[in-house]
């Protein structure tokens, strides 16, 4: 969209990218977090920044194996059909290949990806080794349900606890306010929201500048 | 009379029988399994973690030869190194201990990472000694430039991971099980030698805990609710190995609980940790008061210092997490039982036992695991047996927190509470929690009378 376009390069002055290594830091400081992978809580806006892959999309297949030439490494293949492809190659599959540690393996490896999983990721570029796990890993994979009057709602694997807090503030910060509507989903604390909300979020929030 | 008289022996059998385990060990002994996973499976012995053979101590470890972490010399980033490791040695009940044995066979960068956890990895080559010649040594200590190069390399994303860290190559002896070898990646991106103490050292004590066995631990939940965790009256009971690293809760995590004390001294005790401290053991029973319950977070509390005198243990965590349940169905056509690890013993299914309490009177509570609140504990943060697995269960059930009382039923109040008198050595104290209001189980695939 030229409009996007012309936003996105303004965005991308000086003051901006200022600003927007201020919220980098501001971001490191906060709450780092958890697990065999210890990981920092990141917001939506970050994702959008970070990411260099946003899909939406059904998994039609996880294959757990060892690495191509390093067989002890553990990592799991995914391929989705994609849905929406918010960032990223175009096309109607997106495949990844993602490291696991051995205690991701625990109960077999099998609960990180399932045929049939309807996900929302946000990923690096696959690396030097072709390798992209979610950024933020749980706080990064979104799961895509049908909640009981049938509307597609969604939520990351921390149950979007944390997910929106500041975004209206990182949003403000680079002259991309958000709406009246958007505001009123970064507003709730935790929680599924609404599919399409999250994906109007989503959109907007990929106008901003761009973290490497 | 008949019942609680043959819970109480299968009670003592069970205790008899188990090995003690509080915070929750990594990975649990189970059924084997003919499953071709990179790393192998063994057959390993039910329900008994894994751990270092103490005959291998002091557990050696290597860094790189010159580089730092972040932007930190390779003297500041070895001493932190030891720093972090002295936290757990330095555990007064533990025999666990550590020793630089010296450098890795050169610097691990980004293009010779994913070369040399392989090579680590490798448990083929455990049958010829320890490893030599290459870069990886047995338990490899890797440092990440101030650009994350490695972190990137290998898919992450070096602004939001700090670092990681595994036990690998398992193996048993028949009687027992082991860990072999180990690495832990050290992230550096804007790690500096002013900033380390606070942003490195911490994530190198958690990750430590994990690569010496240890799982994550659930004290003092409500922690989580402080904007700065250092004001929350209830931090010092909080555990390192708690899933996440709270702001303001820095302090916290680089000095063992009592939680720690306890796990770490289960999987290593010293000679004085059986004759100084004592146990409570038991099981969490379904309101039909025969149904174990497996999954919930049981805590004894000293009753004179509550907050930070505590610790838990999973009900069920020597027992495999996914018995029959669809929702973990391997992805592995044919396969019927996924998990490996955790034992098959249904007299395990619901049982606690909560070691290295000091002399006191306790009370013991029992909670969910954070599954529904502002940040669930499951996948990489998640707790034994259930939380690995990818989710957790719910309290069942009316009470949010249910204490043990001697009048124990199905209808009793939540919150009433007997103390419990424990006392130091071999004989456990016992609490067995009937929850209030419960169905006869979680779901309709969860085995049952």
């Amino acid at each position: 969209m030229p409009s996007d376009l012309a936003e996105s390069r303004n965005l991308m002055s000086r003051p901006f990218r200022i600003l927007c290594c201020t919220a980098l830091l501001l971001a490191a400081m906060v709450v780092p977090a958890k697990a065999e992978f210890l990981v920092r809580q990141v917001n939506l806006a970050y994702l959008a920044q970070r990411a260099d892959i946003i899909v939406q999309g059904r998994v039609i297949q996880a294959r757990y194996e060892g690495l191509p030439n390093y067989p002890h490494i553990n990592s799991v293949l995914v391929t989705l059909e994609v849905e929406r492809m918010f960032r990223g190659p175009e096309g109607g599959q997106y495949t990844f290949r993602q490291f696991l540690l051995p205690s991701q393996m625990r109960g077999g490896g099998k609960n990180l990806y399932r045929v049939g999983q309807r996900l929302l990721l946000f990923l690096p570029a696959p690396s030097q080794y072709g390798l992209s796990s979610p950024i933020g890993h749980e706080q990064g994979r979104f799961h895509i349900s049908r909640n009981m009057a049938g509307a597609d709602v969604i939520a990351n694997e921390f149950g979007n606890a944390g997910i929106f807090r500041n975004v209206s503030a990182d949003a403000e910060k680079f002259g991309a306010g958000l709406s009246h509507a958007q505001s009123q989903v970064v507003a709730a604390p935790r929680g599924p929201v609404a599919l399409s909300d999250l994906v109007s979020l989503v959109n907007h929030l990929m106008l901003l500048p761009r973290i490497q | 009379m008949r019942q609680g008289a043959s819970r109480l022996v299968l009670l003592l059998l069970a205790f008899t029988a188990l090995p003690m385990q509080a915070e929750g060990p990594l990975y649990v002994g189970g059924s084997p399994q003919s499953v071709s996973f990179p790393n192998g499976i063994p057959n390993s012995v039910p329900g008994k973690p894994f751990h270092w053979n103490p005959s291998n101590f002091p557990l050696t470890y290597w860094t790189d030869p010159t580089a730092g972490v972040g932007s930190m010399t390779k003297t500041q980033s070895d001493d932190l190194v030891k720093q972090a490791f002295s936290v757990w040695q330095s555990v007064p009940t533990t025999t666990i201990t550590f020793n630089k044995a010296g450098d890795l066979g050169g610097n691990v960068t980004a293009s010779n990472a994913q070369a040399v956890i392989n090579a680590v990895s490798d448990c083929s080559t455990l049958s010829g000694g320890p490893l030599t010649g290459g870069v990886a040594r047995d338990r490899t200590i890797i440092y990440d430039d101030s650009q994350g190069h490695i972190i990137t390399a290998l898919g992450d994303d070096p602004n939001s991971t700090l670092g990681f860290a595994d036990a690998v190559c398992l193996s048993s002896d028949g009687t027992d099980n082991y860990f072999n070898r180990g690495y832990a990646v050290l992230g550096g991106l804007g790690i500096t030698s002013t900033n380390a103490s606070t942003k490195l050292l911490p994530v190198m004590v958690h990750e430590f805990g994990h690569m010496i066995g240890l799982d994550h631990s659930q004290i003092n939940l409500d922690c989580l609710n402080f904007a700065d965790a250092s004001t929350c009256p209830g931090i010092g009971g909080v555990p390192t190995m708690f899933p996440i690293l709270m702001t303001g809760g820095e302090d916290q995590m680089i000095s063992p609980a009592a939680d720690d004390i306890a796990g770490i001294s289960a999987l290593y005790p010293g000679a004085t940790f059986a004759s100084s401290t004592g146990t409570i053991t038991g099981y969490i029973y379904f309101s039909d008061t025969v149904t174990q319950a497996q999954g919930l977070n049981v805590i004894a509390r000293l009753v004179s210092d509550p907050l930070n005198t505590a610790v838990s243990n999973v009900s069920g965590d020597l027992h495999t997490g996914d018995n029959g349940n669809p929702f973990v169905q391997s992805a592995t056509p044919g396969l019927t039982t996924p998990s490996p690890f955790g034992s098959h013993n249904d007299n395990q299914l619901g049982l606690f036992t909560i070691p290295g309490l000091p002399p006191g009177n306790y009370t013991v509570e029992v909670e969910a695991i954070n599954n529904s609140g502002l940040n669930p504990f499951v996948g990489g943060s998640g707790l034994q047996p259930i939380g690995g697995l990818g989710f957790e269960y719910a309290m069942p059930g009316i009470c949010s927190t249910e204490l043990w009382n001697s009048s124990e039923s199905n209808n009793d109040l939540c919150t009433a509470s007997t103390p419990i008198p424990v006392t130091a050595g071999p004989t456990p104290a016992s609490a067995n929690i009937i929850l209030n209001g419960t169905g006869p189980r979680y779901d309709a695939w969860e085995d049952g009378p």
